[in-house]
């Protein structure tokens, strides 16, 4: 379920894709693309919800299959209730909690929020244990663009010297927001609505293109100049976007500069898995972390720059949420933190200096 | 392209069928007993005849077959499955078979046991395999479908990739082995014969560039979806396994989004004529790839397994042991590693010979057992008694404020700030020239 303990990331992305329409965004991948995977099925969802049409553009999954793995939306509020229980009963802790003798200066400080956009709610939440229904499926009208499908579909297709992938999906796109009436630029007649395209994992070789294995791509323009293009399109129309793009394979990272710069919104996921910090109790509570490389400023000369830009992710049973970071108090009976001695480098260099007489030490010595 | 036939530069550093003692298979200790089921626990060695003893084990795997195929049922199917498999352990292996029933264990324990439906690119230092699972996107795979036996992928190369090979013919499935580097016979040599009907050698390797013009030669341009679909079509229905032997020579001749692309529409195309792609292996010669590459293999694949020499001193003599680093992803998204040491056996069953024990021996500070109490055999009192408490508490500290006096601090004054100035007995100060102290 989407969390209702949103990070600003999320919250700004959902507020320009639902407030501005068209907007590019875009998630780098983690190295297995569990989550980023997961930040795209929400993305979906959340357009089924609210009734959007959707564009599911893939070279690997069939389309439907993605859409049939949606989250389940939740539309009772009594989740609602029991998160708002969950956080009056925080508020009143925190109230009761007595005053503070020694550590006085730090009685009026603004505690720190972990879920920060607990009051501010956008969107819908969503059950990741459990897949949309058929029905609301059914009554969500939606395009598909599966790769290898179009290439035996339109073989006639001429390819202007852009990967071939590219240039079908490119026209696909073209095809729908024309006939379909999401084209801004003309006044249309029926009732307006928003179109919604995901595209999973571009720029992988399953799109033809190889800037995933060479540091010298034969074509090192083609995923920016379909970027180019995408973005005219969706400025031209009543649609946003959500692209993963596997960065971490993109061999050459000055594409990954130029992705970022063509994209208004850019989300780089880095799970745990497989990493050392998998097993750092540090980060024991999280999956991974979400770096906020890029935030769209629409209509404003500066953007609005987020309270912390250490944020990460966890994935409870049913629950996706995004929390900041912070280091979790030190509750242990042992004489300093230093005793953990396999906590984050980090900390380690930072007590260095004054832990080091605690460390090894276990008699007071005279 | 000298280079690349004949098994010189890779050549079987091992040889073949090593002999040797017995142990299980992969994921040695407690997952792989309980994936085996019913069988682990019946056996005792030396009791009773080999026969019983191979039926019951047999019987084991058979009903762990079952309890993993959910629909399927075990009769007939583990019925015929016991005789198979009977057959094959007895020609197999000698004394490592019998250890290996002794234990309860098949030599593909393991590897039946485990539900991988991946498809996976591994390799190591020259030598790896890969299995492409279940071949992407193409066949939808519900989970109520039967039993998706483990693929697993290879090692040093290609013992590794004909123990996958033999499980695949095992479960029935007709193999289709796409062979570049090794000729048919090399390839075929080990096998017993009635697996080797069931193993269909798709020659690339006598005439690669088509030269002789000869039917049924495979060149690395009949590689597409179509043209595999259609050798697969000429052999038997049912499911089929695709072996690619290797992925590197293909990817010295094609580019790698062409190979992909293809590996990815095999199963549709197959699916169309057909034929069911339980899965797609692949070997795979990492040295001779940039990294790249092998990272985008990588991500693709289902299951991977990395295969490097094990240090020395692990398993006995003759076994050539060797390392895999196995990743292996799952439907509901989880991402299992796992790194085991193993080693061929005759007859290609692999072996696990356990895992690397590499955690770092922990610091004793991190026991919470052997923590020390500074306080304790001390030469004076560092306690407090309950009297010694209160006392202690109730003397007000000198940084203590009293309320009115904090909260005056801690509020952020609204009114400006005020200057105090009491002048001093040499200020001198002159309303008419407040300037009369500069120096001008």
């Amino acid at each position: 379920k989407r969390s209702c303990e949103e990070g600003p990331a999320l919250v700004f992305r959902w507020r320009l894709l639902l407030g501005y329409g068209p907007s590019v965004c875009q998630d780098e991948e983690d190295k297995y693309s569990i989550y980023s995977n997961l930040l795209f099925k929400y993305f979906l969802a959340e357009g089924i919800v609210c009734g959007h049409n959707l564009f599911v553009a893939s070279a690997k999954e069939d389309p439907a299959d993605i859409l049939k793995e949606l989250p389940a939306p939740l539309f009772d509020d009594a989740h609602k209730n029991q998160v708002n229980e969950k956080e009056t009963a925080i508020k009143s802790k925190q109230e009761s909690q007595e005053s503070m003798k020694i550590a006085w200066r730090y009685q009026n400080l603004p505690r720190i929020e972990v879920s920060p956009a607990a009051s501010a709610r956008i969107g819908h939440y969503y059950d990741v244990s459990k897949m949309v229904s058929p029905e609301l499926l059914q009554s969500t009208k939606w395009h598909r663009f599966f790769l290898p499908e179009e290439m035996s579909l339109h073989p006639e297709i001429k390819t202007c010297n852009m990967t071939c992938g590219y240039t079908r999906l490119l026209q696909s796109i073209q095809r729908i927001i024309y006939r379909e009436g999401f084209d801004g630029s003309y006044p249309q007649k029926k009732q307006k609505n928003i179109l919604r395209i995901g595209i999973q994992s571009l720029g992988s070789v399953l799109w033809g293109d190889d800037i995933c294995c060479t540091d010298n791509p034969e074509d090192i323009y083609s995923l920016t100049k379909f970027l180019y293009v995408l973005r005219g399109l969706l400025r031209m129309s009543l649609s946003a976007c959500i692209i993963t793009v596997p960065a971490h394979l993109i061999q050459n990272k000055a594409i990954m500069e130029r992705v970022t710069n063509l994209s208004d919104t850019v989300v780089g996921l880095e799970s745990f898995i497989g990493s050392e910090r998998e097993t750092n109790p540090l980060y024991k509570d999280y999956q991974g972390l979400i770096h906020v490389h890029k935030i769209p400023r629409l209509n404003s000369l500066i953007c609005d720059v987020s309270g912390t830009k250490d944020l990460a992710f966890r994935l409870k049973r049913k629950l996706f949420t995004i929390e900041r970071l912070h280091l979790p108090p030190d509750l242990s009976d042992t004489v300093s933190r230093s005793s953990k001695q396999d906590l984050a480098e980090s900390t380690k260099l930072l007590r260095s200096g004054c832990g080091a007489m605690a460390i090894g030490k276990k008699h007071l010595d005279f | 392209m000298a280079e690349l036939e004949g098994r010189g530069r890779w050549g079987d550093p091992w040889g073949e069928g090593e002999p040797g003692g017995v142990r299980k298979w992969w994921g040695g200790g407690a997952r792989g007993r309980e994936s085996l089921g019913a069988g682990v626990g019946e056996e005792e060695p030396g009791r009773g005849g080999d026969l019983e003893r191979r039926r019951k084990h047999c019987g084991g795997l058979g009903g762990a077959r079952g309890a993993m195929g959910g629909a399927r049922g075990r009769g007939s199917q583990g019925e015929s499955w016991r005789k198979r498999r009977g057959t094959w352990q007895v020609r197999g292996v000698g004394g490592a078979g019998a250890t290996l029933r002794a234990q309860g264990l098949s030599p593909y324990g393991e590897v039946i046991g485990r539900r991988r439906r991946g498809r996976l690119v591994g390799s190591w230092k020259g030598r790896g395999v890969c299995v492409f699972p279940n071949g992407g996107e193409a066949i939808p795979i519900s989970p109520a479908r039967g039993p998706f036996p483990a693929d697993t992928a290879e090692c040093e190369g290609h013992s590794l990739l004909k123990t996958f090979v033999a499980a695949s013919a095992h479960r029935g499935e007709s193999v289709h082995i796409f062979g570049f580097e090794i000729p048919e016979e090399e390839l075929l040599a080990g096998f017993d014969p009635d697996m080797t009907v069931r193993l269909l050698y798709q020659d690339g390797f006598t005439d690669p560039l088509r030269w002789t013009g000869e039917a049924g030669g495979f060149g690395a341009e009949e590689f597409t979806a179509l043209g595999v679909a259609g050798r697969l079509a000429r052999g038997p229905a049912g499911p089929v396994t695709v072996v690619l032997d290797s992925l590197s020579w293909l990817l010295l001749r094609q580019p790698l989004p062409a190979v992909c692309q293809t590996l990815g529409r095999i199963p549709r195309a197959a699916a169309s004529a057909g034929l069911r792609v339980t899965r797609i292996l692949a070997l795979l010669h990492e040295d001779l790839h940039p990294p790249g590459l092998v990272e985008t293999l990588r991500s693709l694949a289902q299951a991977v397994v990395g295969v490097r020499p094990a240090p020395e001193g692990i398993g006995s003599g003759e076994d050539a042991p060797r390392l895999a680093s196995m990743l292996q992803r799952k439907g509901t998204g989880k991402v299992l590693t796992k790194e085991e040491y193993f080693t061929v056996l005759a007859g290609f069953t692999p072996k696990a010979l356990g895992e690397p024990t590499g955690s770092v021996p922990r610091d004793e500070d991190a026991d919470p057992h052997s923590t020390v109490d500074p306080t304790a055999n001390l030469t004076f009192n560092l306690r407090l008694s309950d009297t010694e408490r209160r006392a202690r508490d109730g003397m007000p500290l000198p940084f203590h404020f009293s309320a009115q006096k904090k909260s005056s601090l801690l509020e952020a004054s609204t009114s400006g700030g005020k200057i105090y100035y009491e002048p001093d007995a040499a200020d001198d100060l002159d309303e008419e020239d407040p300037d009369d102290d500069l120096d001008v």
